[in-house]
């Protein structure tokens, strides 16, 4: 008998497999074009019950769903544009070095970190 | 991959210097280490020490530590094997062992060097998944393999730019991180940092250079003035105690360097900023500046 529950792990990709994948667009997300060129997100974050239940108490709406904002800047905005459903995270990272002028190995480190922030706040999910 | 067809690229750092296919990337570096990859795959190992062996250098010794590792860490035996002869041709002027290993899926292959000019160490190391493919690329890797140079000059060259450094600067400090690269080097008179910024188009989009200096270094520097370079667009700072004899002294006793210049250009053809930084307690020299500025480029 099992005295301890083995924690649920997550699967860990291998930097390969990783950038194989595709990263795809949260379908909730609003997408708003700034004067700049540079995007406004909007997507919805859903708060604990007890939280909700706390703001009702004291005279808020207490809605389980609300929306948060993300401003991307101008690199933000490329990788963001770049993210169409059907290239890698390879091809992308390619596609910004090209851009930028930027070493392969730079842009990979540059865009991971950005893909792995989107995807902790359900901005993007990989195929 | 045909390896013959693909362009190749110059890699060198601290002292070694060889030239790889432009596909392989650097993975994993160290001050003596590098580890190359091909689509994040490792596919060649260097281990080196530079002008650090003392007396005679063992082989064996260093083969059965290779062994140890192996081992321990993948359960695989290393084995030392006889070098093929084009390796032997290649590295004619080096003491040079032999060692293979096999694994379920990969296997190695690789050398041990000694260079009784420099007595500098080395370990190789081929990753080969297909060992056919490996065989071509290492015979050229090696041959234009390099542990020293004759003009007391180290070229260090990695992730697109490339500097040659005097050998009386060591490397004390190394950071590769997204759009910024810096490599730190002291010696008994100077220390002198490199930087590399980018991209530009997007630093400089709101701030001009001088501006991007302030933000980047916090340093309390004077005012800057534009320079003239052969091409770029660069400012330049510098900052000397004034010349009294209370100065002197003060400059003699206290820790920090009293003589910095900096100077940052743009690279607009490589969308990036480099950047030099020297500190001294004596009167930099200009051409000393200039000579190591000169050989700062983008590859």
């Amino acid at each position: 008998m099992k005295v301890f529950k083995e924690n649920n792990r997550t699967v860990q990709l291998t930097r390969a497999e990783a950038l194989k994948c595709t990263p795809i667009k949260n379908t909730e997300i609003k997408e708003e074009r700034l004067e700049t060129g540079e995007v406004l997100l909007t997507y919805p974050i859903r708060i604990r019950p007890w939280v909700a239940d706390l703001v009702r108490r004291f005279g808020g709406e207490g809605n389980r769903v609300q929306s948060k904002k993300l401003h991307l800047d101008e690199l933000g905005t490329t990788v963001w544009d770049l993210m169409d459903g059907r290239r890698s995270a390879r091809q992308i990272i390619k596609r910004f070095a090209g851009k930028y002028q930027l070493h392969t190995r730079e842009a990979e480190v540059g865009v991971a970190r950005f893909l792995r922030i989107l995807g902790k706040r359900g901005l993007i999910g990989l195929k | 991959m045909d390896y013959g067809q693909t362009p190749w690229k110059e890699i060198a750092w601290n002292g070694i210097r060889f030239m790889a296919p432009a596909d392989w990337q650097v993975g994993t570096i160290g001050k003596h280490y590098l580890m190359l990859e091909e689509e994040s795959r490792p596919v060649l190992e260097f281990k080196f020490k530079w002008g650090q062996v003392k007396g005679a250098f063992s082989h064996q010794a260093h083969l059965s530590r290779i062994a140890a590792l192996h081992k321990k860490k993948l359960g695989k035996a290393v084995i030392e094997c006889p070098l093929p002869a084009e390796w032997e041709e290649a590295l004619g002027k080096y003491k040079a062992t032999g060692f293979s290993w096999q694994g379920k899926t990969i296997c190695g292959k690789g050398v041990i060097l000694y260079c009784p000019a420099c007595q500098n160490a080395t370990l190789i190391q081929f990753y080969q998944r297909d060992s056919s493919k490996t065989e071509e690329v290492s015979k050229r890797l090696l041959r234009s393999f390099q542990d020293h140079r004759e003009d007391n000059h180290i070229v260090w060259s990695v992730f697109g730019i490339r500097a040659t450094i005097p050998d009386t600067l060591h490397l004390v400090r190394h950071r590769f991180e997204a759009g910024r690269f810096e490599m730190a080097f002291k010696s008994k008179e100077h220390k002198v940092t490199l930087h590399r910024w980018g991209p530009a188009s997007f630093l400089l989009s709101n701030q001009d250079l001088s501006e991007l200096a302030e933000t980047m270094l916090h340093h309390p520097w004077a005012e800057p003035y534009p320079v003239i370079t052969a091409s770029n667009k660069a400012v330049e700072w510098s900052l000397a105690p004034p010349p009294t004899i209370w100065a002197y002294w003060w400059n003699r006793i206290k820790a920090k360097p009293s003589f910095q210049w900096f100077r940052l250009w743009h690279l607009e053809e490589r969308n990036c900023i480099f950047g030099v930084e020297i500190e001294g307690k004596r009167p930099l020299d200009p051409r000393f500046l200039d000579r190591i500025c000169a050989g700062y480029e983008s590859v």
